[in-house]
């Protein structure tokens, strides 16, 4: 599974990151930044959950 | 720009000045008021506490891990009920149950779900203006904005337009929290209307569960049964979130829209022109008239903000009119233009806490814009009317029109279906 995100639509809500902190950063911009290339699947639902919770949108999900 | 900085000045010693938001001067114009503060300092003291009102600093602080949200902090002494529900509500959650609660509303607002629902918004704006008995001497507020949320619930719930009425009435008392300045005397109120919304919807999660039906009180039912660490309050305390936050607010929301359409004909025109473009109306009406003023949120340590040291456990507010009218989010902020692109204003509020229903509310104000784009051929302000400017109460109180209504093509929508 890979998770994109979009950093023209990502606005830093950061909910992303409270929601899948072993998928997500925050950058130096205060943007969303996926961690790994590949999720590991044990965190499969961080991901989801954090692509659910986006208030942008800003996430698309490939599995 | 960094919110902390290393030293600074003890907050009773910066001078700060001080929003009477009660005061005649701020009723008759707010804009100009904060305006001025603002030029002074982007934090004042207001009636309990302090509120920001400029923009940056508003958003930069809405990032900060060590100033939560708080829902109207209810003081314990005055109503140990309400202090509890607001305890528990969503708005005052943080950590993993956060993201549980969001999740859980989320699924039910998704934007597949809401485009369900435009259908049965459109028709009930439609009727509305159906109803209007004389075009001649309308009134907007009373005729449209109105009652229009409460009876958007009918579809939005799978419940009768009967029962609406009611949950109408519930959910614009409750409303009064936000009052935070002024609403002691509203507690008995707030409480009986609290009791009885809890009543109806948990009666009504009941039946959902038993007979799932497609509405978001059956879908908020199904994520959280699905989630055995859910309790049966937790789902009720969120039937009461998403119930409470789409009436009232979406009222104020959309009254104040149709008051800056009707105040700036050539926005109107523009709008009237090119109906598609009601996403943009919506977010312009929400950046310039905001609903549900003046969030509040507490400090939970001590902090330099911006070289203003506060201690901990003070109450925080975020001035709505404040920050989307500031010129650093952007350029004019006073003029209304349905073509500006951002949508950075923060009347959806920023961060862990943005409204989780922005996407319903978006949705409820276009389809009642839309309806009026669709039907209002020539409008105009017939006369003076009242406007509450502060805090959750803030709208035009009439919208004293004429209006020149085209017939609707499919109007046979009936109350009583």
């Amino acid at each position: 599974m890979r998770l994109i995100v979009d950093p023209t639509r990502c606005k830093g809500h950061a909910q992303c990151v409270l929601a899948a902190p072993n998928v997500v950063e925050l950058n130096e911009d205060g943007k969303s930044r996926v961690l790994h290339e590949q999720i590991d699947p044990a965190f499969a639902d961080e991901a989801r959950t954090a692509e659910l919770l986006c208030p942008e949108e800003a996430f698309t999900i490939i599995e | 720009m960094s919110v902390t900085s290393s030293s600074g000045i003890a907050v009773e010693a910066a001078g700060l000045p001080f929003l009477d938001v009660k005061g005649v001067e701020f009723q008759r114009d707010p804009y100009d008021v904060l305006d001025r503060l603002r030029a002074q300092s982007w934090l004042v003291r207001s009636p309990l506490g302090y509120t920001v009102i400029g923009y940056p600093e508003a958003r930069e602080i809405k990032r900060d891990s060590d100033i939560v949200r708080i829902f109207d902090a209810v003081d314990p002494g005055l109503s140990p009920l309400l202090h509890q529900k607001a305890a528990e509500n969503m708005s005052s959650q943080s950590g993993p149950r956060l993201v549980k609660l969001r999740k859980i509303v989320v699924q039910a607002l998704r934007p597949r779900q809401v485009a369900v629902y435009r259908e049965g918004m459109s028709a009930i704006a439609h009727m509305l203006l159906d109803r209007i008995v004389d075009p001649g001497h309308a009134d907007l507020v009373a005729e449209f904005a109105g009652p229009y949320p409460g009876l958007v619930m009918s579809p939005l719930m799978g419940v009768p337009f009967s029962d609406t009425v009611e949950l109408d009435e519930w959910a614009t008392t409750i409303n009064e929290m936000g009052n935070h300045s002024q609403y002691d005397h509203r507690i008995p109120a707030i409480e009986a209307a609290w009791q009885s919304m809890e009543d109806y919807l948990a009666g009504l999660i009941a039946e959902r569960r038993a007979h799932p039906h497609s509405d978001i009180i059956s879908d908020l039912t199904e994520g959280a049964d699905a989630d055995p660490e859910m309790t049966e309050d937790d789902l009720l305390s969120l039937a009461m979130a998403v119930v409470n936050a789409s009436i009232d607010n979406v009222r104020a929301q959309l009254a104040s829209t149709i008051e800056a359409l009707l105040l700036n004909p050539e926005q109107w025109a523009a709008f009237k022109a090119d109906l598609s473009q009601a996403p943009a109306v919506v977010e312009e009406g929400l950046r310039y008239f905001p609903a549900g003023d003046d969030i509040q949120h507490r400090l939970l340590a001590a902090k330099n903000l911006y070289g203003i040291e506060l201690p901990a456990d003070t109450l925080l507010f975020v001035s709505k009119k404040g920050v989307n009218r500031d010129p650093r989010l952007v350029p004019d902020p006073h003029v209304f233009r349905i073509d500006r692109k951002s949508t950075a204003h923060l009347t959806f509020g920023f961060g862990l806490h943005a409204c989780v229903g922005a996407i319903l509310a978006r949705a409820a104000i276009g389809e009642g814009l839309i309806a009026l784009g669709e039907r209002v051929q020539d409008w105009g302000l017939t006369g003076s009317y009242g406007r509450s400017g502060i805090e959750s109460s803030a709208r035009p109180l009439a919208l004293p029109v004429h209006l020149d209504l085209a017939p609707h093509g499919e109007s046979d929508h009936a109350l009583d279906s």
